[in-house]
């Protein structure tokens, strides 16, 4: 669906991207994740034919943007991060019009309008004056006229950017809905928003990207070790020694409640463990394969790229 | 890069911008100040002359075209470049000549109401005595071609700049330019003369207001607009240009 091959951007002297690469499949939620100034508008704005690379491909269904502008265009629904709205405009007469703008057939106009309406929750917001509109409202505006042409790609940037908890749970909940069989990707420095609405992660760092893979994957990545909590009914000192004897531990040791487990990641190791713990009659009261945060791995490889 | 305009576009653009003329308090200070000078001008000519004649009120009003029409061009694009809504423009799927034409269009439609609300002008001369309509015609069309063309290049010089401040005052100083340059004509000879009174504004209107039309001057403004609509679609497309 999305092939970007080795994207170059220099502003002037500066480089801001140094050969970006990855692909998207159709129907993927992919978050662009990075520090502020990593690249990520940059990025997205290629992507949307908004400025050219200074050097390699961007395709959109095969369709390179910058070769076939008109047609890439038709089939992306791109919202910048600061929403395009004419704040002088009703809701309506502003979606209609880019409507207009992005080639949507006449008689096919209504209906979108409906459905954009309906989807971004703003069928009571019709006929506000958008200048009028909260910031919440203003990103549904701009998230209604992303998807006004029923576009086959969504680019959204930093769409949940200065609202407030509430907003950003229902804007959150708003793009989950739209995904479908619709691509889309999204950039944000945010963290838990990723690994709550996205499928893959792709982080950029320094205009380059530092890691690509599922929230899972970057965890596994990250720590290249899993570590799991084991809490039993006492006799912590031959749960110890069971379970370094398992076969992929490399170490167990007691703090305080619990004990610590570090084992290779890739081999599920809990059950063997419960096993054995089981047959020697100790008592379980909690085994759990702790999860890195995304905060973790985020600040983990970032911060190696820069060493 | 070598799309075909859509007129479709340019429709939709051209809409919006006229709309927003209307929204804001823009064109109904324009439109009301410039019937306010231009009838101060009709009815100080006539009052004076005792003619049914136009072309002093034509000429007066030229004068004011010029420092008028650049307050309605400034913001054509500049104000979409300063807002973010110009990647809406740019991303949409819209070629920057679909772009220019729009706002170009919806600027020319608004001073077309601005010239049609002076029809009154002429109707008092018809109802008071007897004016010899082709001329007025002519001189009309002659208004219309000075307003395009300092149109055109009000809408050039907000393609360049994201301040609407600068883009007024370069699309003044540029017009401005033109007729005032007519006084350096008075003061050289020769090929420069030539040269300045041909690239002088209102000398190309001064056979309009006489009820002349030559294609010398037909064609002066219309260079006038397509270099302007040239110049501004490629600043706009300047945007996709690699670097």
């Amino acid at each position: 669906m999305v092939k970007v091959e080795n994207l170059i951007k220099n502003y002037g002297t500066v480089p801001a991207l140094k050969g970006i690469s990855f692909n998207v499949k159709q129907g993927e939620i992919i978050g662009l994740l990075g520090p502020n100034g990593a690249g990520k508008t940059t990025t997205m704005r290629i992507l949307s034919g908004f400025m050219p690379a200074s050097s390699g491909t961007a395709e959109i269904n095969g369709l390179e943007i910058h070769e076939n502008p008109l047609a890439a265009k038709k089939m992306i629904g791109y919202l910048p991060e600061n929403p395009p709205l004419y704040t002088e405009m009703r809701v309506k007469d502003y979606l209609v019009f880019t409507a207009e703008l992005k080639g949507v057939e006449r008689k096919k106009i209504p209906g979108r309008l409906d459905y954009v309406l309906e989807s971004a929750g703003l069928k009571d917001r019709r006929n506000y004056i958008i200048g009028k509109l909260s910031k919440g409202y203003r990103q549904r505006v701009g998230i209604a006229m992303a998807l006004i042409n029923d576009p086959a790609l969504m680019i959204l940037d930093e769409p949940t950017i200065g609202l407030d908890p509430n907003q950003i749970i229902e804007i959150r909940s708003l793009i989950k809905n739209l995904a479908g069989s619709r691509t889309i990707i999204l950039s944000t420095h945010i963290l838990p928003e990723v690994s709550q609405t996205c499928q893959r992660v792709i982080i950029i760092a320094q205009g380059q990207i530092a890691a690509q893979d599922t929230h899972e994957g970057l965890q596994k990545l990250a720590s290249g070790k899993t570590r799991i909590i084991l809490k039993t009914q006492g006799r912590q000192n031959d749960a110890c020694s069971l379970v370094m004897r398992i076969p992929g531990v490399n170490d167990a040791v007691i703090k305080n409640d619990y004990i610590e487990i570090t084992a290779d990641s890739g081999v599920t190791i809990t059950p063997e463990i419960a096993r054995i713990l089981v047959n020697s009659a100790i008592d379980i009261i909690e085994l759990k394969t702790e999860i890195a945060t995304l905060e973790e791995i985020f600040h983990k490889i970032t911060l190696e790229e820069k060493l | 890069m070598t799309a075909p305009i859509s007129f479709r576009s340019i429709y939709a653009i051209g809409k919006r911008e006229l709309r927003s003329f209307f929204i804001s308090p823009v064109a109904y200070i324009i439109i009301t100040g410039f019937i306010f000078i231009s009838s101060y001008f009709f009815t100080a000519y006539v009052s004076s002359t005792n003619q049914a004649d136009l072309s002093g009120t034509v000429n007066n009003i030229a004068i004011v075209l010029f420092l008028i029409l650049p307050f309605l061009t400034m913001k054509l694009l500049s104000e979409e470049k300063k807002s973010g809504t110009f990647e809406l423009l740019q991303t949409s799927p819209v070629t920057p000549l679909d772009i220019v034409l729009g706002k170009y269009f919806s600027a020319l439609l608004l001073y077309g109401l601005m010239l049609f609300f002076t029809a009154g002008f002429p109707i008092y001369l018809e109802i008071k005595a007897d004016p010899y309509w082709p001329v007025i015609a002519v001189q009309y069309l002659g208004l219309f071609l000075t307003g395009s063309a300092i149109i055109g290049i009000g809408l050039a010089a907000s393609a360049f700049t994201e301040n609407q401040i600068v883009s007024g005052i370069i699309g003044f100083s540029i017009s401005f330019g033109l007729l005032l340059i007519s006084w350096l004509g008075t003061q050289t000879t020769g090929l420069v003369k030539a040269v300045i009174d041909e690239l002088t504004i209102i000398n190309h209107l001064d056979p309009f207001v006489n009820g002349v039309i030559a294609v010398k001057d037909i064609i002066y403004f219309l260079l006038w607009i397509v270099f302007s609509v040239f110049l501004s679609s490629k600043a706009v497309e300047s945007q996709s240009w690699r670097s």
